[in-house]
């Protein structure tokens, strides 16, 4: 079955006001249900184009279509219906005044009746595991609560698409655990929704789908994780490490230990090598 | 004698509010002359409030901290007893701009508090405030920005035009500038990606090894196996302990540390966990295991 597209970004090119190019000629396309992480150190140019997909910025040049749709100031608002973003400060999205409250922002402004609201309030909450919390202010969270609120507050909108834009560099190990597992949760119980995230997380690209490498606002590499990382020398060069398991799996391979490709965790290869 | 002591050191705050919340509870460690240390423990245990402490900031409400020969305490039984004993003035007891002096602060996203409009004022800043001349503070901040690694092409660039590593840098060279004898850092990678991390914690490693003692506030456990002499844990307000890393890391009972073990000591107690035969425990390196397991398969 062929895949279906639901971004295509087509030749982007953007610059500040110092005529530098941050993203020159960009292309790429995201297919429906898939989870891409884009990757790329300081300056490469991938909050440029986290901003650019969220229309907070507009292209120098080029074209970004959201299934099929050109996006546009004509075409924004339809599209935003299609689209959430989990932004960086936990801090910075938290809109009511309770767990609650906050969930329900989005639904309120879609006229979603109070009770049926509740309904889907509490619904998502128990999804993100915040449904003994609902009564909670913002000061009494932790930051990875915070942001599993906010994701709450776009799953409960049935969007489409949901971009991380570095949603996990505030907070705490234990809270970039959290999100890295709800993502994975989240695409098991809906394989439609897709998933783009930008992230520093090595880690987290190599559990997804497919990874995006930005470098000085180029397209370095676009694959499966095992193939973006399998050099480890070339990712030095662009100033990338590659993940901790791929380096033991890397090592042993070395010395003729061949680990599957489909082993993805550090538990994985411990398993493989007791068996 | 110590660089730092505290001796059962508690802090509460909202002392007589319902919401009254003990942060650091009966704290007893000492921390020495050019000690790189990491303070850790999970959100809530009270790392910042402690660190705190060091410069006056906060007061301890029970027990004091010694920072060379400055008490820091708020603990009115001990200020009477010290001033009893003519060990010191209650004035002393209670102006910290000496003390501010010797311990350099850089808290959490330190960029949000440049406000000059070129980098070098910036820097000049701390030291024009802790009494250096006009001069001399230009001199010392020229230095100091290039002991951060920016050069002289930066002096007179907005220090909000810059990336997000170089306006930390530029905090850090703030604080530096003032000669600090202890530097304390209270997350200072957040937020950045591992090239400026790198960047970061080298420069802290460089300043340590130029003779300051460091205690580094942190999450993340690569820093404190990478970069730390000493680690000390904090858990539910309370003191763990002090050991070197490795020791930390090895522990069977890590989780009860509520701490993120780096992924080398995770693989090797995941082999433990899935019955690997062999002896492991000696290795504190990638290369050093996979030479064991290698010899195996």
């Amino acid at each position: 079955m062929e895949k279906e597209k639901i971004i295509e970004v087509k030749d982007l090119i953007f610059y500040y006001e110092d005529k530098k190019k941050v993203l020159d000629n960009v292309s790429f396309e995201i297919y429906k249900g898939e989870y891409v992480t884009l990757i790329g150190h300081n300056g490469s140019g991938k909050s440029t184009l986290a901003k650019l997909l969220s229309y907070i910025l507009e292209p120098i040049d080029g074209k970004i279509y959201i299934e099929g749709e050109e996006l546009n100031e004509n075409s924004i608002k339809n599209i935003r219906s299609k689209i959430g973003i989990v932004f960086q400060n936990p801090d910075n999205q938290f809109i009511g005044s309770t767990v609650e409250d906050d969930i329900a922002f989005g639904l309120e402004n879609r006229n979603v009746k109070q009770q049926e609201m509740r309904k889907i309030v509490k619904e998502f909450a128990t999804k993100v595991g915040m449904d003994k919390f609902l009564n909670k202010e913002p000061e009494e969270l932790s930051g990875g609560q915070k942001q599993r609120v906010a994701i709450a507050g776009i799953l409960a909108l049935n969007l489409k698409i949901i971009i991380f834009d570095e949603a996990t560099s505030m907070l705490d190990p234990e809270g970039v655990e959290e999100i890295r597992n709800l993502i994975l949760t989240m695409k098991k119980e809906n394989p439609e929704l897709t998933v783009i995230s930008i992230t520093h997380d090595i880690e987290e690209a190599y559990l997804s789908d497919r990874v995006i490498i930005l470098n000085e606002g180029k397209i370095y590499k676009n694959d499966v994780p095992n193939e973006v990382f399998k050099d480890e020398e070339e990712m030095r060069k662009i100033e990338l490490d590659i993940p901790f398991v791929l380096k033991i799996k890397n090592e042993l391979s070395k010395r003729n230990i061949i680990v599957p490709s489909e082993i993805k965790t550090i538990e994985g290869v411990a398993k493989f090598l007791c068996q | 004698m110590s660089m730092i002591e505290f001796h059962h050191v508690s802090f509460v705050y909202n002392k007589k509010d319902p919401n009254r919340y003990d942060a650091i509870n009966d704290i007893n460690f000492n921390i020495e002359e050019n000690d790189f240390v990491a303070l850790v423990g999970k959100t809530g245990s009270g790392k910042s409030t402690l660190i705190q402490t060091l410069n006056g900031l906060l007061l301890p409400s029970k027990g004091y901290t010694k920072v060379k020969d400055f008490i820091v305490t708020g603990d009115k039984e001990i200020i009477k007893k010290l001033v009893k004993e003519k060990k010191y003035k209650k004035t002393e007891l209670k102006n910290f701009s000496k003390l501010r002096k010797e311990v350099g602060m850089v808290f959490q996203f330190p960029e949000y508090q440049l406000f000059s409009e070129t980098v070098l004022k910036d820097v000049m800043f701390g030291p024009k405030n802790f009494g250096f001349k006009e001069k001399e503070a230009e001199e010392k901040a020229k230095e100091c920005l290039k002991k951060v690694g920016l050069d002289a092409s930066y002096f007179n660039r907005s220090p909000f035009e810059l990336s997000g590593g170089e306006k930390r840098r530029v905090a850090i060279a703030g604080i530096i500038a003032s000669n600090p004898s202890i530097l304390v850092l209270d997350e200072p990678t957040v937020g950045l990606d591992p090239n400026g991390r790198k960047e970061i914690l080298d420069l802290v490693k460089k300043i340590h090894q130029e003779g300051t003692t460091i205690i580094i506030v942190t999450h993340d456990m690569e820093t404190v196996m990478n970069y730390a002499n000493k680690v000390i844990v904090l858990k539910d307000s309370k003191y763990l302990g002090m050991m070197k890393p490795s020791e930390l890391f090895n522990k069977d009972d890590i989780e009860t540390y509520s701490l993120e073990v780096p992924p080398f000591y995770k693989f090797k107690r995941y082999l433990k966990e899935y019955g690997y035969k062999k002896d492991i425990s000696e290795a504190n390196d990638l290369a050093s295991l996979i030479n064991i397991l290698s010899e195996e398969k």
